[in-house]
């Protein structure tokens, strides 16, 4: 019979699997499924050695923070551990990169002039539809900060955006 | 025509469908049968050194806010939420690109000039901010004032956060533990604003007749900062939000082009009320606790450099975050949204040393082996003067509240002096638990 801590682990995972693999998934393309299915495996591994820390009612925010250190990690091994699993296991069929390219030429082009910090707090609130209270502790920051930091990105966006319009 | 907020909602490149691992239930029960293992090194020794009265006060504080008998009363023990320095993520933050970090270094400081201080202690109210149940209310009120059309709001994340977009102005809304937080921009490119600048005094004038009509609050003086870049581009205007006569680090900023147009509005709605009255430390002696409390997070500081010969120098803009080498020398400047100045109230300090930890081990990020110990070279930092505010803290039980804080402002002496402020939340220390705030490795 699972332990009530184990009962707790599986609800959160329940409910965290699906924000934190959308968040991997978002920024590591192309990716294939099994790639993807370890990266979101090693969070919850620290969201199972950790249960205790995670701060109630921020469980997805704290899970989102530890899975941007897990994938910094991923994308510095990213090589090593492609050439490794392409030996381990058969090659999953990627999704195509259609899927995957932001669309909208402008956005991606004013994206593309700003820096990672900015491109990562605006995805986070735009994309994973975290808020400012939620950004804050993804960010390690007071929630204020984090909705100042947001508001200067959008604001550098937009001036960039406009600036690419009228080129 | 979509508005800038919808075409980056719209440009999430993520395939459509939630996300569902290919043999979720056997990952889970894979990582249900992992070891849980001993926990680090560095996480034993702190643990060890909460044993005692202040782990028995921790255990009573686990839940965020509970009821002691401290000192003869039963004021609630205030528990921060670990938002500046988290030790899980600190510990694999140790793992990963260091400029990314955001831990605050195990600095060895020596502060002096605490004799010039009044050592008078005294008491303080604790707010606690209740956000605008209405957030749509909030961002047609601040498009009234402001008299922009940001047409018809739109809720997003169970209403979490709002978007409209008008002809020409479109507004967001985010709603947080304790507040609203809203924009309004121009959807326009702010180089397209032509015609005579307008002065900076009506400028400041004009902004803090909007903040008037904001919110009933009280309004502190405004700050008018130009936005870096090209002469004549847009200046911005922070008028801080001021609760029993204190700035906060809450308020208003707005973005006017050369010509005065607005550009872009920003602002926090909430209302607060009075929680306790709680004893607080005097400005002397909260001296004392500025190294405890390092982990909140609230030092602003220009340049350090011991001997690097580095000369380049500037502040962190407020909000901003200035990544950390953590080599012991250098500072991550962690610094609340709204830099309220206020005028020191004390100078001329003598040299007085208050002292401070003397050895650390190294921050999350210098080292994995938790058994290193590095002695830093002491920095010394000649304080010259305080002031007092209310900072906004987000506490372990989710709410978001005001604090006292003490504001020190001084020097740190080096090769190429900078100027540097530590903030202190004033509170007696009994009556604080900083232990989700405190790095592991402290």
């Amino acid at each position: 019979m699972a332990s009530s801590r184990e009962r707790r682990f599986r609800a959160l995972a329940d409910e965290a699997t699906p924000p934190i693999g959308a968040y991997l998934r978002r920024r590591l393309y192309p990716l294939s499924p099994a790639d993807l299915d370890d990266l979101v495996e090693e969070v919850l591994l620290v969201a199972w050695r950790r249960l205790d820390d995670i701060p109630a009612g921020a469980e997805i925010p704290w899970l989102i923070g530890v899975a941007r250190n897990v994938l910094r990690n991923a994308l510095r091994k990213q090589r090593r551990i492609s050439l490794l699993q392409a030996r381990l296991r058969p090659a999953a069929p990627d999704a195509a990169a259609e899927d995957y390219v932001i669309a909208d030429e402008g956005v991606r082009e004013a994206l593309n002039s700003l820096n990672e910090d900015d491109r990562e707090i605006l995805f986070l609130h735009f994309w994973d539809g975290r808020n400012a209270g939620e950004l804050g502790v993804i960010l390690e920051v007071s929630s204020n900060a984090a909705a100042v930091r947001l508001s200067r990105a959008l604001e550098r966006f937009r001036r960039s955006f406009d600036v690419l319009a009228v080129e | 025509m979509k508005s800038i907020e919808e075409r980056l909602i719209g440009s999430d490149p993520s395939p459509s469908g939630p996300y569902a691992p290919a043999d979720y239930s056997t990952m889970i029960d894979r990582v249900v049968a992992t070891p849980l293992g001993k926990p680090a090194a560095g996480l034993r020794a702190f643990k060890l050194r909460m044993a005692g009265s202040v782990a028995a006060a921790s255990l009573l504080t686990a839940l965020g806010i509970a009821a002691i008998d401290t000192v003869g009363s039963s004021l609630p023990v205030l528990g921060f939420a670990a938002a500046s320095t988290h030790p899980a993520l600190g510990k694999y933050a140790a793992a990963a690109t260091p400029t990314r970090m955001v831990m605050i270094p195990a600095m060895n400081y020596e502060f002096n000039g605490a004799g010039g201080f009044s050592s008078q202690a005294g008491t303080a109210t604790v707010y606690t901010m209740q956000a605008p149940s209405d957030g749509v209310a909030t961002l047609v009120h601040a498009a009234g004032v402001l008299k922009v059309d940001i047409g018809t709001a739109v809720s997003h994340d169970h209403g979490q956060t709002l978007t409209s977009s008008g002809p020409k102005y479109s507004g967001t809304l985010s709603k947080n533990s304790g507040y609203a937080w809203w924009q309004i921009s121009d959807n326009s490119s702010p180089a397209a604003s032509q015609g005579s600048p307008a002065p900076v005094a009506s400028l400041e004038a004009l902004a803090f007749s909007l903040a008037q009509q904001m919110g009933s609050l009280d309004l502190g003086v405004a700050t008018v900062v130009p936005v870096p870049g090209a002469p004549g581009g847009p200046t911005t205007v922070t008028v801080p939000i001021m609760v029993a006569g204190e700035p906060t680090d809450l308020g208003y900023d707005f973005m006017f082009a050369s010509d005065g147009t607005l550009l872009s509005a920003t602002g926090e709605d909430f209302s607060v009320r009075s929680s306790a009255s709680y004893p607080t430390v005097s400005p002397a002696a909260g001296v004392g606790e500025i190294t405890p409390q390092l982990g909140l997070a609230s030092i602003s500081v220009g340049w350090v450099a011991a001997g690097s010969g580095s000369g380049a120098s500037g502040s962190a803009p407020p909000g901003d975050q200035v990544p950390s080498p953590g080599n012991g020398h250098e500072v991550t400047t962690t610094v609340p949204s709204t830099s309220v100045g206020s005028a020191p109230v004390t100078s001329g300090s003598p040299p007085t040393t208050v002292a401070n930890p003397t050895t650390r081990t190294p921050p999350a990020g210098t080292s994995t082996s938790p058994t290193t110990v590095t002695t830093v070279t002491p920095t010394v930092v000649d304080l010259t003067g305080v002031s007092t505010k209310y900072g906004f803290f987000t506490m372990s039980d989710s709410t978001s509240k005001l604090l006292p804080v003490y504001v020190y402002t001084g020097t740190i002496v080096d090769a190429s002096p900078s100027q540097a402020t530590f903030q202190v939340v004033a509170v007696d220390a009994s009556y604080l638990d900083l232990t989700s705030v405190q790095n592991i490795s402290n």
